[in-house]
């Protein structure tokens, strides 16, 4: 597997993660958050069709609500997950973890302030997220305010090793096979 | 009568004061014409040897005191030890040695308590032994599943990119990527720099 020279032979966890993966997250934890927020608003709206026996086109509920109850869901799944594990789903899938900026796990005070913050980073055409592209620490907006950093928390070296045990599996030498 | 049969020559010696003449002989004098080389060239030495008690002679020797006059060191340097080595037949002499109970005499324990395992393990390449044997595949069947090794892909796929991004932004505001932290102090060893860029 040639990704595997790819992984550099440290073990990474601790280290400030980087702006491609830390956006591959975002992406993941988008489409994960919208999916769970379709099913629940699905379920809610056959639940209620069943308890007051007419139908209910949830799509034609004012554009207000739809956003309210948006955000909403939005804050409950990032502070939920921040505050709880300390990452979210794409950030698991990814190997990130959100600390305080010391290195130190990430409390319900912070947690609550990161995700207070995190819309603010998408204002100015994301000019929040500027700092996790140049900065030192990779630290957005919402992680200034939130006193946080990302770091990977997945053994690279770890890794590297189960992938070139996977090899021989793969590709059998004469002796092997 | 048998006065009478002596000769002339005895009766003569009689008369002699011999004790008189041997008190005037110089003994020393005489020793020291004497050449000792054809003495012993006369000497039947092995005659004499025979007669000699060895070990009533050796029973009168402090070895001991013999053995401190001697200075080990000097007579050790005189020997040529390679000589002596290459005289030894090896094969023999390991052919007569009892593997077993010289084994059994070794204190691996204490051997082992000795060896600084850490350092050992720090110069085996692991990637490389596990690479060349089976023991890859148990660490796969044992640790992993499908995902895991999906999920390893796709986050060195990440990584890689990162260090591609951070050191074309470092390049480009004129950075020294060394001097990067490589991330929060209770993290990292203090000192540790991010990864090479």
């Amino acid at each position: 597997m040639k990704s595997a020279e790819r992984v550099p032979k440290p073990s990474l966890v601790g280290h400030y993660a980087g702006p491609v993966t830390r956006l591959t997250a975002f992406a993941i934890d988008s489409a994960v958050s919208g999916i769970a927020l379709a099913v629940m608003v699905a379920a809610m709206s056959a639940v209620i069709e069943l308890v007051v026996r007419r139908d209910i086109a949830a799509a034609n509920a004012p554009p207000a609500v739809g956003s309210v109850v948006l955000l909403v869901w939005l804050f409950l799944y990032y502070y939920v997950s921040w505050s709880a594990a300390g990452k979210t789903v794409g950030m698991a899938m990814l190997g990130l973890r959100v600390v305080r900026r010391d290195g130190s796990p990430l409390d319900h005070r912070h947690a609550l302030l990161r995700t207070l913050a995190f819309p603010f980073s998408f204002l100015f055409l994301g000019l929040g997220f500027v700092g996790i592209v140049v900065g030192r620490e990779h630290r957005a907006f919402h992680d200034i305010v939130g006193d946080t950093t990302v770091v990977y928390d997945w053994d690279a070296r770890a890794a590297k090793l189960r992938m070139l045990a996977a090899e021989p599996d793969r590709q059998p030498t004469p002796d092997t096979a | 009568m048998a006065e009478k049969r002596r000769s002339p020559f005895d009766r003569a010696m009689s008369l002699l004061p011999v004790d008189a003449v041997v008190r005037q002989v110089d003994v020393q004098h005489i020793v020291e014409r004497i050449d000792m080389n054809e003495l012993l060239e006369r000497v039947d030495v092995d005659k004499l040897l025979d007669r000699i008690d060895i070990d009533r002679l050796l029973a009168r020797i402090d070895i001991d005191a013999l053995v401190d006059r001697v200075d080990v060191d000097a007579l050790v340097d005189k020997i040529d030890i390679d000589k002596i080595i290459d005289k030894v037949d090896f094969d023999e002499v390991i052919d007569r040695i009892d593997m077993n109970h010289l084994v059994s005499r070794v204190d691996v324990n204490g051997i082992l308590s000795e060896v600084d395992i850490d350092s050992v393990l720090e110069r085996v390449d692991v990637e490389h032994l596990i690479a060349r044997t089976e023991l890859g595949g148990i660490l796969v069947r044992s640790t992993t599943g499908i995902a895991e090794r999906g999920f390893d892909f796709v986050r060195a796929q990440g990584v890689g990119l990162d260090q591609l991004l951070n050191r074309w932004v470092d390049r480009i505001l004129r950075r020294d990527s060394s001097e990067a932290p490589a991330g929060p102090p209770l993290l990292v060893d203090a000192g540790e720099k991010g990864l090479p860029r």
